[in-house]
């Protein structure tokens, strides 16, 4: 019998397998660099969106310049985007409580860290389907297959906020006891014209 | 009776082969589609890897949010309650 076609059969076969197997290793590589990649944006726009500033609306702001630099011009990432292998949803920086409580956290008090920056990003690059075998992680959870990236670095109160907690601070101790009002009175100096002036934060 | 010429055999023969070979493949190949073997091979620790990205812990629940590191449970000047 003639046998010669069958290491063509074999190895077209073979080839099949080992092609699908290997874009998959290569496929789960370059995601988990690029939610590295998507980590550090995070961590840098939760950076900066931690630096004390006038406002928490400018600090928000910061925060979201800095993302947007970062995904316009990384070069890894920015070709990741652009091919569509990746799709990043940027989150914003702000309070994540609502995110965590939504994840089953429970707080048993007012003490609450989840404050900074997250982002969604999607990995359409993992779903694809190997020839003979299926698909990869397409329909198992999410579709397409995504990831919740975040970083929580709490936030500097803003300037605005000190000047409010330092004339809390005042009010409180003028209510605290009548002689500190005499004191204010001594000096010529009301709540009125009372300036709170803050040196390097609160 | 008596088969004069065997020209014919190895072909059908590896025609018959051939069909048995192609099905059983295509057999499995749907098997495992169908039954998400491969997905089960690559989507659990997937879903572990994504836990560990989101929360840094290594499993595949749903609801990790006590685990993040950011809950003050997690976190080493936790205040006892």
């Amino acid at each position: 019998m003639n046998q010669s076609g069958q290491g063509t059969l074999d190895f077209l076969l073979a080839t099949v397998l080992i092609v699908g197997t290997s874009t998959l290793v290569m496929a789960i590589t370059i995601a988990l660099t690029l939610s590295e990649v998507v980590q550090y944006v995070s961590f840098s726009g939760a950076r900066s969106y931690f630096a004390a500033d006038k406002t928490s609306q400018e600090q928000e702001l910061a925060a979201k310049a800095q993302v947007e630099v970062l995904l316009k011009n990384l070069p890894y990432l920015k070709g990741a985007v652009e091919s569509g292998w990746i799709k990043v949803t940027p989150g914003g920086a702000r309070n994540y409580r609502d995110y965590a409580e939504s994840k089953g956290a429970v707080f048993t008090n007012d003490r609450n860290q989840f404050v900074g920056y997250q982002m969604t990003v999607d990995l359409p690059l993992l779903s694809f389907k190997i020839p003979l075998l299926g698909n990869v992680v397409q329909s198992r959870s999410d579709n397409p297959v995504r990831v919740t990236v975040s970083s929580f670095l709490l936030r500097e109160p803003t300037s605005d906020e000190c000047v409010r907690f330092n004339n809390r601070v005042y009010e409180a101790i003028m209510n605290k006891d009548v002689t500190y009002q005499s004191a204010n009175l001594k000096s010529n100096i009301t709540p009125a014209v009372f300036t709170a002036i803050n040196d390097n934060g609160c | 009776m008596k088969i004069k010429n065997n020209k014919g055999q190895a072909m059908l023969e590896m025609l018959l082969l051939t069909v048995l070979i192609f099905g059983a493949w295509t057999g499995v190949s749907t098997l495992l589609r169908n039954n998400g073997t491969f997905e089960s091979i690559f989507g659990t620790p997937w879903d572990r890897l994504v836990n560990t990205i989101e929360f840094g812990v290594p499993n595949t629940k749903n609801n990790n949010g006590n685990l993040h590191p950011a809950h003050a449970d997690r976190h080493s000047t936790r205040i006892s309650h």
